[in-house]
């Protein structure tokens, strides 16, 4: 079935909507999205979203940057956060006066609390800067954003997975997708498509990422040419439910929450003095890790207590509510009354597909843009998270540069007809999907996912070093073997998951080998990339972006990027 | 432990009539329903379709029927159950199954949109945020934490019995942006919603509350909406309403010529038992009921039904010309009827009975057609609803047909 719209913008959570709010009724519009857009993984943020309002005490963008540049490693482009940061405030009143239901001050301002890494005065002390609904926060902006799609009339495909892109001379035309109730394929032609697809964190055993994390915008984008960038930083958050990876938010901590080792020591008081337990996520993962290599694990196991129990029951169940519920149901502990026993869980993509900072897709580190592709939120790396995001960074992320994506994509489309399509531009598609269904192999992608994700956490987490690294991507290149030897075993065409399983696992191979190859290549340690092996983080080497780009006869290209840095030199990072 | 899954299955394309499988899989007691259908699917039967995603009680999109019970898969562990080690898993009921455990939740979002579920806030000059109460935040806190799953609009019985009815995830939207103090219509929301299919549909029956695994009080957020209503009608601010307004046959006109027709109507009086009109009798008025019951009887004079259903021993002997009543359709307040007068022969096709004490409104049906000759569009609106209705009406026609057959005759025989 063919569709012709002037916009296709793929994923439904926060970039996404926001980008089509803003286009609204000024293009035709189209989102897809592969679970109803409701279910989006945008909803899972609980905590908060950043923005130096200064609503609970003094606060300034200057802070904010300094502390978003610091936590990223010096990795962030500092031109990019300087827009990050500058037009927060902005997306927060914007979203307040668009319905979203931020918890109140007393005065009826919007109410703000401590996060990890969020400091005043370059670093002094912690501060309020997180805006936030309960533990809510994702969940409400989301429905907010649906909402304004409704009364916008944007039309939606739910339930639609994108296969890949259609590129022309160039130029991305479309996209072709599958349908999941019919198995019917469409092809989407366009002037414009924006990426909005979200993170992989599937690509791990344990993480706090829904089951459609698959990172499908991702490795469509890389398959299609586009470089992917800073793929190897990949954020372990310090807090998940021991064993399940469910996410017990940062919010937990900035409310009073500490966490607590087997002798019962406050222990980041010893690694970060000043702000103890809010230091930034990459920073407490590893201290966690050095925890359990002294033994000094709970039990002598892999995780530590986060103790809430002197916050009181009202900040628990109210402030703090959907993690408490988490917490009851999940790990069978109440946390007015007990710890939460915690470990790291993969939880976000520092990097993705590379676009500059109006949502353009460029291929290379001129920045010349990708005639017609753009992408926003967590699939993309503009980049304002460097080597690690801090909290309450990501939303914000979403707001900022998918309306900006919007903007640009608005003015683009106005100024171009439709460009041609090419003949049968579902006919790859329809190939991959008819041999994938009559495959014979011995394969499931069952099998092959768990083994990757073992891989993955065993190998490419928090700690990683060169032997263990390159064994890891040997082992990446066995599963892309085996994958071709999958079989589907659901023949029918009705919501069929098997053949979507396969789909996805394809991406996430794609992604895994782009993460260790970035790994491998960047012999330092930054951010939330710790070689073992080079514990030094090396300015002189390193402090560049990494790309890489799939090239179709020599495989993946690894190059490198410059940092803008524009006013804060790269420091030794200390809290 | 070993558990034994007994899971729904149907899958319209193939299947004539659902089914259910048995499986068996080891599972922990700290495994979640989600994870045990994730094994059976991936170790057993990749052919088995439900929703997932986020795996931890957020997205939404795994409510399905646990033992009987509406849960939400990933919030369900192995351990929280009594039965032993026995689980049924059966989709969510009211919704058409799509395949399985899917089902098709169009219907649910389409109630939602009808509530205006975004804020609509007055014009002002600051680009600041709207001061709020933190009080006002947390009277509607609760509403905040749905998730759209659908559990309480799917065990909620008066949805079943009443399709029109918005249902309580509707109306508890529609509650969240009433007591929002920055929305500004606060009234008209209120006006829309002060009707049968609307939030006078709950009648606190608590099922939405009990199913809700999110732990919102739905139905004491309702019971907010119900009585912000009565305090506006006790002051005397709640303007006066078109009698026509909570039917869903005049949902898509617009107000205006919404109160024409009105205007036109006359309120009429029936106690339990009075004849509204009689069968084959000239058909002159259209019927909104408002309060009451009617009962819609069709008259057989047809021979072969006639014998079927009083001498079922003796068919060929006995035919006689009586006449036979049987209610082919119930009329609920909100609802209208009499539509012969506005299509058809002119006659009436049915007997309308009052089955308790009835309101009705009465519409000249020469009026009407006439304002269907001037506004084509409101005929057509009109005349697309009427559809609907006849065609009601048949399909319940020809259910009691072959109901009657069925007593009479081995049917798989014919």
């Amino acid at each position: 079935m063919k569709h012709q719209y002037d916009v296709i913008i793929v994923g439904a959570g926060l970039a996404g909507l926001r980008a089509a709010v803003e286009i609204g009724k000024d293009a035709r519009v189209a989102v897809l999205t592969k679970v109803f857009a409701t279910r989006s993984h945008s909803g899972a943020a609980q905590g908060g979203i950043g923005a130096a309002l200064g609503n609970e005490e003094e606060d300034h963008w200057e802070w904010h940057m300094f502390d978003t540049v610091k936590g990223s490693d010096y990795l962030g482009d500092q031109d990019a956060i300087e827009i990050l940061v500058k037009d927060a405030p902005r997306a927060i009143y914007e979203l307040e006066n668009l319905g979203v239901p931020f918890n109140r001050t007393a005065q009826g301002k919007i109410a703000q609390r401590a996060f990890g890494g969020h400091t005043r005065n370059y670093g002094e002390a912690p501060v309020k800067r997180a805006c936030y609904a309960a533990t809510r926060t994702g969940r409400v902006i989301l429905d907010t954003l649906w909402e304004q799609s409704l009364q916008r009339k944007i039309e939606f495909f739910d339930e639609f997975q994108m296969l890949s892109l259609i590129v022309h001379k160039g130029q991305c035309c479309g996209v072709v997708a599958y349908e999941l109730a019919t198995g019917k394929l469409h092809t989407f032609h366009c002037k414009a498509i924006l990426l909005a697809t979200g993170g992989a964190g599937k690509t791990y055993k344990t993480t706090s990422n829904a089951f459609a994390s698959t990172g499908d915008g991702i490795a469509i984008a890389y398959r299609a040419g586009a470089p992917l960038e800073d793929m190897e930083f990949v954020q372990f958050h310090p807090t998940g439910i021991y064993k399940l990876g469910i996410l017990i938010s940062e919010a937990a901590r900035g409310e009073g929450g500490i966490l607590l080792n087997n002798d019962g020591e406050r222990f980041m008081e010893r690694y970060a003095p000043v702000i103890k337990d809010l230091a930034p996520r990459d920073m407490i993962s590893r201290c966690m890790l050095d925890e359990i290599r002294a033994g000094r694990g709970i039990d002598g196991k892999d995780y530590f207590h986060l103790d809430l129990t002197h916050l009181g029951k009202d900040v628990i169940e109210n402030k703090l509510s959907e993690i408490t519920s988490f917490a009851r149901t999940y790990a069978g502990v109440d946390p007015v009354k007990e710890p939460i026993p915690v470990q790291p869980t993969c939880h976000y993509m520092m990097g993705g597909i590379a676009t500059d900072a109006d949502g353009r897709v460029i291929v290379d580190e001129k920045n010349t843009p990708f005639a017609g592709l753009y992408a926003a939120g967590e699939c993309a790396c503009v980049s304002v998270h460097g080597a690690n995001r801090l909290g309450c960074n990501a939303l914000l992320e979403t707001l900022v540069f998918g309306r900006r994506a919007g903007m640009q994509i608005k003015a683009f489309v106005q100024s171009v007809a439709h460009p041609k399509l090419p003949a049968k531009p579902d006919k790859n598609d329809a190939d991959t999907i008819k041999a994938l269904m009559k495959s014979g192999g011995k394969e499931t992608s069952g099998a092959i996912r768990t083994e990757l994700q073992e891989n993955m956490m065993e190998s490419v987490s928090v700690f990683r070093q060169k032997a263990s690294l390159t064994a890891a991507l040997d082992k990446i290149k066995q599963l892309q073997a085996r994958y071709k030897k999958i079989s589907i075993q659901d023949k029918g065409n009705c919501f069929n998951r098997d053949l979507l399983d396969a789909i996805e696992l394809g991406h996430l191979l794609d992604l895994a080998e782009v993460i260790t190859r970035g790994a491998i290549n960047r012999e330092e340690s930054r951010g939330a990339h710790s070689r073992e092996d080079f514990p030094e983080r090396d300015d002189k080497k390193f402090l560049a972006h990494t790309l890489v780009r799939f090239d179709k006869t020599k495989g993946p290209q690894i190059f490198t990027k410059p940092v803008a840095i524009t006013r804060y030199e790269p420091k030794e990072r200390k809290y | 432990m070993r558990c034994n899954f007994s899971i729904y299955r149907f899958d319209p394309n193939i299947d004539k009539k659902p089914r259910y499988q048995e499986y068996k899989i080891d599972a922990e007691p700290t495994d979640k329903i989600l994870d045990c259908l994730n094994k059976i699917r991936w170790e057993q039967d990749p052919t088995l379709a439900y929703r997932y995603s986020c795996a931890h009680g957020i997205c939404g999109s795994d409510a399905l029927m646990i033992n009987g019970r509406i849960e939400l898969a990933c919030q369900k562990l192995v351990r929280d159950f009594k039965t032993g080690h026995n689980f049924v898993i059966e989709p969510l009921p009211l919704f058409d199954v799509v395949k399985d455990l899917i089902v098709d939740l169009e219907p649910f979002f389409e109630k939602y949109r009808q509530v205006q579920p975004y804020l609509i806030a007055a014009k002002r000059k600051s680009d600041k945020e709207f001061i709020q109460r933190a009080e006002n935040q947390e009277f509607i806190e609760p509403a905040l934490r749905c998730i759209l799953c659908a559990s309480c609009t799917a065990a909620c019985p008066i949805n079943r019995a009443r399709p029109d009815y918005l249902g309580p995830a509707a109306l508890l939207r529609a509650f969240r942006y009433i007591f929002d103090s920055r929305d500004s219509i606060t009234d008209k929301r209120l006006e829309k919603l002060d009707i049968e299919d609307g939030i006078w549909g709950c009648k606190t029956m608590w099922w939405c509350t009990e199913v809700c695994p999110k732990e919102i009080p739905i139905t004491k957020c309702l019971g907010q909406i119900k009585r912000a209503i009565k305090q506006k009608e006790k002051e005397g601010t709640m303007p006066e309403k078109n009698l026509l307004a909570g039917f869903s046959f005049f949902s898509d006109v617009d107000s205006d010529t919404l109160d024409a027709i009105s205007q036109k109507g006359e309120i009429l009086e029936f106690n339990a038992g009075d004849v509204i009109f009689h069968y084959e009798e000239p058909s002159t008025h259209f019927y909104g009921l408002l309060e009451g019951e009617v009962d819609l009887v069709l008259v057989f004079k047809d021979k072969v039904l006639k014998t079927d259903i009083e001498y079922e021993e003796a068919i060929q002997a006995t035919m006689v010309d009586e006449e036979k009543e049987i209610i082919v359709d119930t009329v609920a307040p909100g609802q209208v009827f009499g539509w012969s007068s506005v299509v058809g022969t002119g006659k009436r096709t049915v007997t309308a009975e009052c089955a308790e004490a009835s309101r009705i409104i009465s519409i000249p049906a020469a009026e009407l057609k006439a304002m269907f000759d001037k506004d084509h569009t409101l005929g057509y609106i009109v005349m697309k609803r009427l559809s609907d209705i006849i065609a009601r009406r048949l399909r319940n026609r020809t259910d009691k047909l072959i109901e009657t057959w069925g007593e009479a005759f081995d049917i798989g025989s014919i």
